[in-house]
């Protein structure tokens, strides 16, 4: 096996599959990288069960072939000179040579069986890139890690022709961002997807209307398919909660104001969090929303922005964190909060349109 | 060089009755329960009734006998309470550093302020007078360079005493004391030290740090430091408390898991009561596991939300509790702190049902006593009560 690429191609590969490379996997083979040589292109395949990653780039090819090499490689790669780097296998070690640069590295042996990306028929739907992104931004990060609730630490997939919903929760707060999506090809299906492996997904996914991300939806998998790349991950089996019950309808108090005048706002509250359970007191009153933190004699936040005002006055605390989180991943311009005084869940929601819905619980002050 | 005060009032509850009653100047009082009180036993007692060897804690019945025309009151807390607060107004226009211990007890850190009096006697003084005149009762004080020699100094010469301890005389005065003085160091204790030939704090010194935590573990250093007069702790003014904790130490070690676990739904509904009754949330549980050789452990759980049901406490501590090695155990405690007054609520019901169930007991509890009503869990299957 011996071919020779571009320095820039191959570092750009590699960065796509590395978060899929095994960390001290008692499987040794899967801490390695799948390096396929055809005639003209290079598959680069990492895998650690949970995720599977796979990319193509261009190469040339002197002897076709088939290794598993050693997970440094990465990090070897990108120290090397730009320009052309040759990679040859020789006596079951692996030799990249770039300049008068050489470097000798393991390969594990190709009888081991390396997870192979299954072969991709009946798509489950098609969504250009950018929105999916977008979705996945507006959901994910109300996600929280808990390994005795696997439906809190995963975003739910709501496929049901025309419409997709991706929806997370921590039992705290809810977000739901939901789209249009004509190119729904199969049945109903609701799938769970771990929040970490769609964490890797955005860090690849090109943020670009013109790129289709298809996606097939295998036994225990969900599969995203763009440009040269394969991410496949592991779905989870658990119950989501019957979040349409908890959906709130009209709400007695309502601002809306500039999404920034309110994130900034909310960088401000949140500077004496730090044990992220100050919460901040949301009080609406003759077109003022006031903003102050809990009284204390040892230290106070308190600010007032002029918003639209239409329903009642009165007053609920909230997680700042909670506001802030939901303010960061949107592009909405204005922002609406619809909110009541009785400790019911509140809803946080781009004023323009209804695709976004970020549901949170007040915090009750004894 | 710290300058640390512990005031400690003298016979608090007996001398507010005095106070109220000036009749009982003189005469033995023993505030705790009725002459006929059955199960009572004595709060506080006058030194009057001292004299009689009369001490807190002793059962009221023993008490009718030693001294049999002693003033027996049941107990006005509230009245207590009033006095208490009146004594605490004081200590901050003498440091901005006060931590109260107790109804009746607190450390004022002094550093700082020794110049504004002419010696530390005289600072003691001033305060006892305030005290006194503002009052009408005595305080004891001590002045030393930490919170452990004050308190000890404070309870050098009670009633109305000022014991000041200088650097240079810690050493000395520590020597001729018995090591049940020393903080920390219980009947128990006492017993296990007596076996080792330990009675003073001069024979203590004897030991090195190595030996000492060789036969009572974490223990030892605490000894190790005491009875050199080393006390790091700082004097810390807390308008809120920063945990809540209940422990016990057993009559005999216990290794059996099921009333172990059983101690601990104790503990958890005295925690989870008083950390409803302050109405806090908390974060943070503990559990201390202190084993027959001394040897004394801690295992900390933080949790993502904040809680204040029993379920939430219990669960916890159970879950802390199975990763400890099981070895007969003198005392277990269970503590909850990272202490808010807010608490995060849940879009799903089933997170919400186990505040209402503490709650609706609480309830019960309140308007009956302590404990009308309890889970099972906090009672012994019959085979293993008390034999």
């Amino acid at each position: 096996m011996h071919f020779i690429c571009s320095k820039k191609d191959l570092v750009q590969g590699l960065h796509i599959i590395e978060r899929a490379i095994a960390s001290n996997d008692t499987i040794q083979i899967l801490t390695g990288i799948n390096i396929e040589a055809s005639r003209d292109e290079i598959t680069l395949t990492a895998s650690n069960l949970e995720l599977t990653i796979q990319t193509k780039i261009q190469g040339n090819t002197i002897l076709e072939g088939n290794f598993i090499c050693d997970g440094k490689l990465p990090s070897i790669i990108r120290k090397l000179p730009d320009g052309n780097v040759t990679i040859e296998v020789k006596n079951s070690k692996v030799h990249i040579t770039a300049e008068n640069i050489e470097f000798a590295i393991n390969c594990f042996n190709p009888e081991e069986e390396f997870p192979v990306v299954p072969e991709l028929i009946n798509p489950l739907a098609e969504i250009a890139s950018d929105l999916l992104t977008k979705m996945i931004k507006n959901t994910v990060f109300a996600t929280v890690n808990d390994d005795t609730r696997p439906y809190l630490s995963s975003v739910l997939f709501e496929f049901k022709k025309p419409i997709l919903k991706l929806v997370a929760t921590d039992a705290n707060r809810l977000s739901l961002y939901q789209t249009d999506l004509e190119k729904i090809y199969s049945a109903d299906v609701d799938l769970l997807v771990p929040n970490k492996n769609l964490n890797e997904l955005l860090r690849i996914l090109p943020n670009d209307k013109e790129v289709e991300v298809i996606l097939y939806h295998l036994e225990e998998q969900l599969v995203f398919k763009f440009e040269q790349t394969i991410l496949s991950t592991r779905l989870v089996n658990a119950q989501f909660p019957n979040y349409q019950a908890i959906i709130p309808s009209e709400q007695p108090i309502n601002v809306t104001l500039v999404k920034d005048a309110l994130e900034n706002a909310m960088e401000r509250a949140i500077l004496f969090d730090k044990k992220g359970t100050l919460p901040v007191i949301f009080k609406a009153e003759k077109g003022i929303l006031e903003l102050q933190t809990p009284p204390s004699d040892v230290e106070q936040y308190c600010e007032s922005i002029p918003v639209e005002h239409s329903g009642g006055d009165g007053k609920a605390a909230y997680s700042p964190k909670f506001i802030l989180e939901m303010l960061k991943a949107s592009d909405a311009e204005m922002v609406t909060f619809e909110f009541n005084s009785d400790l019911r869940q509140a809803l946080l929601r781009p004023a323009d349109h209804k695709n976004h819905l970020y549901i949170i619980m007040p915090i009750y002050i004894n | 060089m710290s300058t640390i005060l512990h005031v400690d009032m003298d016979a608090f509850f007996a001398a507010v009755e005095i106070l109220d009653n000036p009749e009982y100047q003189g005469k033995p009082v023993i505030v705790g329960g009725r002459k006929d009180s059955k199960r009572g036993v004595v709060s506080t007692c006058s030194y009057e009734a001292r004299a009689y060897g009369v001490h807190s804690a002793m059962p009221i019945q023993q008490a009718v006998k030693l001294c049999p025309n002693a003033i027996f009151i049941p107990g006005r807390m509230r009245r207590y309470q009033e006095v208490s607060q009146k004594i605490h107004e004081i200590f901050p226009q003498f440091s901005p550093i006060v931590e109260p211990l107790s109804i009746d007890e607190a450390f004022l850190d002094m550093t700082g302020c020794e110049h504004f009096y002419k010696d530390l006697y005289d600072m003691g003084a001033i305060l006892k007078n305030r005290i006194k005149s503002e009052v009408g009762i005595t305080a004891s004080v001590g002045i030393a360079p930490n919170k452990f020699l004050a308190k000890l100094a404070s309870g050098y010469k009670k009633p109305d005493g000022l014991v000041v301890l200088k650097q240079e005389d810690v050493q000395s005065f520590l020597a001729g004391l018995p090591v049940g003085k020393l903080w920390g160091v219980g009947d128990k204790s006492q017993i296990m030290l007596r076996k080792q030939g330990i009675l003073t704090v001069k024979d203590l010194l004897q030991y090195s740090e190595e030996w000492l935590v060789s036969q009572f573990g974490n223990f030892g250093t605490h000894l190790y430091k005491l009875a050199r007069g080393i006390d790091d702790r700082k004097v810390e003014p807390s308008h809120q408390a920063k945990s809540i904790g209940q422990e016990v130490t057993f009559n005999e070690d216990y290794d059996d898991p099921e009333i172990l676990k059983t101690v601990i739904a104790q503990l958890t509904e005295k925690v989870g009561w008083r950390l409803r009754h302050g109405k806090m949330y908390a974060r943070t549980v503990t559990l201390k596991v202190r084993y027959y050789d001394f040897k004394t452990i801690t295992r900390a759980h933080t949790l993502p939300h904040a809680i204040d049901d029993d379920d939430s406490i219990y669960n916890t501590a159970i879950h802390l509790f199975n990763t400890v090695e099981l070895k007969p155990i003198r005392l277990i405690g269970v503590t909850v702190s990272n202490l808010t007054t807010s608490k995060q609520l849940f879009l799903f019901e089933t997170e919400q049902r186990n505040s209402k169930l503490s709650e609706v007991m609480d309830k019960v509890n309140n308007k009956f006593s302590k404990t009308a009503i309890t889970r099972g869990r906090t009672i012994l299957p019959q085979n293993k009560r008390e034999r």
